[in-house]
């Protein structure tokens, strides 16, 4: 087996409890859209205590090989032992990127595995085009404000691709090729990094996935007293529940269980009323797949109206008694 | 214990900056700076282990030009006991860049614990403080919630949050780096006392231009999104925008 140029890109799939995480398959998209047509260049690395049989399953399904490294300490997310994994990798393929999701684990991984090896990394990537030099790469800064284009051409690259950046399509599947299962040996040497325990956060329950409509609240509230209007907006709904970004869930103004985004919940209501949110990329990965979006922020370049169906640039603690105004004339 | 809080000034996240001509940085003239939020609560952290383990030294240190002394100073008004600021005039430094300045500093100072934010309001990148770790061949967790150190196991229990609000829990043995989330315990704002004792202390200031290029190879621009607004502007006096929302909501059937 000719191992060198054999894959051009190298994909973590990420797992939890040997469970495969749907998100991550985004990477088939993302590495199929870098690589068209050639699903012999890209190499599927997942981890687990005994995934061998996930393995198998995905091999056949998608056509991609797979680089399966199973380790007791993989049944949780282990970005130390993923680091010296990849490593592992890199010697025997040298590919041109390694592709990770933006998740906070892989961040670490992709991070600590690029300093040592002295490569590029670009985490939270959004977008990319051909550039007669290269790739260019797009990843947002300043909460959205500002985009970066990083045009890579010929180094080594470690990179992390945000969800829903890039969509997996029906025909991302089946495709014709005998793909390969290799197992990859990983010995874990004494490491001062030990995964303890994982547990839901106390306060992860809570009706926002059920709810038809959601109001969130954002930071320009201003104040906790204010969540009284927004609550009296969402009772103007049926089947209601309220949202907050997480800056509102950090000054207690509301419990964590209520928070929408990244770190919080991922929603898709009918209705998402967005009252004085900024939209960091946090919050936005969280609910822009909601059926319609209204977003109401006295900021006009807010970057929350980038995902808005319904823009209205207004002071809220001004709009919201307005709108209450309004409904209750209607229903009196 | 000694430990080091990485801290970056970042331009304010409500300012809505320009880009500057070169189109590698923005334009700082109308910009306000301010301490990154992230490494407020990781200096927070570092506090209360002060306050938990006598004998405790915490040292803060920042990466940037003149103006990023501001930082240093508030550190050190909210009880940080040295300040160390490497100066370096070229913006943006990439996180490879900053990690390389901050571990070459660090390395052999013997810091029990390095802090850092999760990841700095500005670049978003989540990248600096597993870097630092990695260059210092130290373990590290990111995303802390709440550490408690032992001090006897020579060992750090840390409280980090996944992805959907999931919380694992997780040893690093000492000496470790941690980043920090924000969270549980509110930073503090600095007291009288510590503004006075501040005025007393001299940051250490180290040159840092002599950084590497790291972008040579590599082209870097800034933009401005495409006005990705696809939807609708209400417009008309509050008033009027709530009765067309309201319109709007019903002719949906959103509301009754």
């Amino acid at each position: 087996m000719k191992n060198s140029d054999r894959y051009k890109a190298i994909a973590v799939i990420d797992t939890i409890e040997d469970k495969i995480l749907q998100q991550s398959l985004e990477l088939i998209a993302f590495t199929g859209q870098l690589y068209r047509n050639e699903p012999s260049s890209v190499l599927l690395l997942i981890t687990g205590r005994n995934i061998i049989e996930e393995c198998s399953v995905l091999a056949a399904e998608y056509g991609f090989d797979i680089a399966a490294a199973e380790h007791n300490s993989f049944y949780y997310p282990n970005p130390d032992l993923l680091v010296k994994t990849l490593h592992k990798l890199q010697e025997k393929y040298k590919p041109e990127i390694f592709c990770l999701t933006h998740t906070i684990r892989n961040c670490s991984a992709a991070a600590a595995f690029s300093a040592d090896c002295g490569m590029r990394c670009i985490t939270g990537i959004e977008s990319f085009s051909v550039t007669g030099t290269g790739r260019m790469f797009q990843r947002s800064i300043f909460n959205g404000k500002l985009k970066e284009e990083i045009v890579v051409s010929g180094q080594q690259l470690a990179v992390t691709v945000n969800p829903g950046a890039f969509q997996l399509r029906q025909d991302d599947t089946v495709v014709e090729r005998e793909a390969s299962v290799e197992k990859i040996e990983v010995d874990e040497e004494v490491s001062g990094y030990k995964p303890v325990s994982l547990s839901e956060s106390s306060d992860v329950e809570s009706s926002l996935e059920e709810a038809d409509v959601i109001v969130a609240a954002g930071r320009g509230i201003g104040k906790p007293e204010n969540l009284q209007m927004v609550r009296d907006i969402a009772r103007m709904f049926d089947n209601a529940a309220i949202g907050a970004s997480r800056p509102v869930c950090d000054n207690r103004w509301l419990p964590y269980r209520h928070q929408v985004g990244v770190t919080g919940k991922t929603v898709s209501p009918k209705l998402y009323l967005a009252l004085g949110i900024s939209g960091s990329q946090q919050h936005i990965a969280g609910m822009k797949n909601s059926q319609c979006i209204v977003a109401v922020n006295v900021d006009p370049h807010a970057a929350i109206f980038s995902v808005a169906d319904y823009i209205i640039v207004e002071d809220i603690n001004v709009f919201m008694p307005e709108l209450l105004k309004v409904y209750h004339k209607k229903n009196s | 214990m000694k430990i080091l809080v990485c801290i970056k000034q970042v331009p304010d996240a409500e300012s809505n900056p320009e880009i500057r001509r070169d189109s590698l940085w923005i334009e700082e003239d109308n910009i306000a700076f301010r301490f990154n939020r992230y490494d407020e609560y990781a200096l927070e952290e570092a506090l209360l282990i002060r306050e938990m383990i006598s004998g405790t030294m915490v040292d803060v240190i920042t990466v940037g030009p003149e103006r990023a002394a501001a930082v240093l100073t508030k550190g050190l008004e909210k009880g940080a006991d040295n300040a160390v600021h490497i100066k370096c005039d070229r913006c943006p430094l990439t996180s490879s860049q900053t990690a390389h300045l901050i571990s070459n500093y660090a390395s052999g100072k013997n810091y029990d614990i390095i802090f850092a934010g999760v990841m700095s309001e500005d670049a978003m990148q989540c990248t600096t403080g597993p870097m630092i770790a990695s260059l210092l061949s130290i373990p590290c967790a990111v995303s802390a919630l709440k550490t408690s150190v032992d001090f006897n196991k020579k060992s750090i229990a840390v409280e980090s949050e996944l992805e959907g609000g999931i919380i694992e829990t997780i040893e690093l043995s000492i000496p470790c780096l941690v980043t920090v989330q924000t969270g549980i315990k509110q930073p503090r704002y600095p007291s009288l006392s510590g503004k006075m004792r501040a005025r007393g202390i001299k940051p250490v200031v180290i040159n840092g231009d002599c950084i590497e290029d790291d972008l040579t190879d590599t082209l870097y621009t800034l933009n401005y999104p495409e006005s990705g607004v696809k939807g609708l502007t209400v417009t008309g006096s509050a008033e009027e925008k709530a009765v067309k929302l309201m319109e709007i909501l019903h002719e949906k059937g959103l509301i009754i």
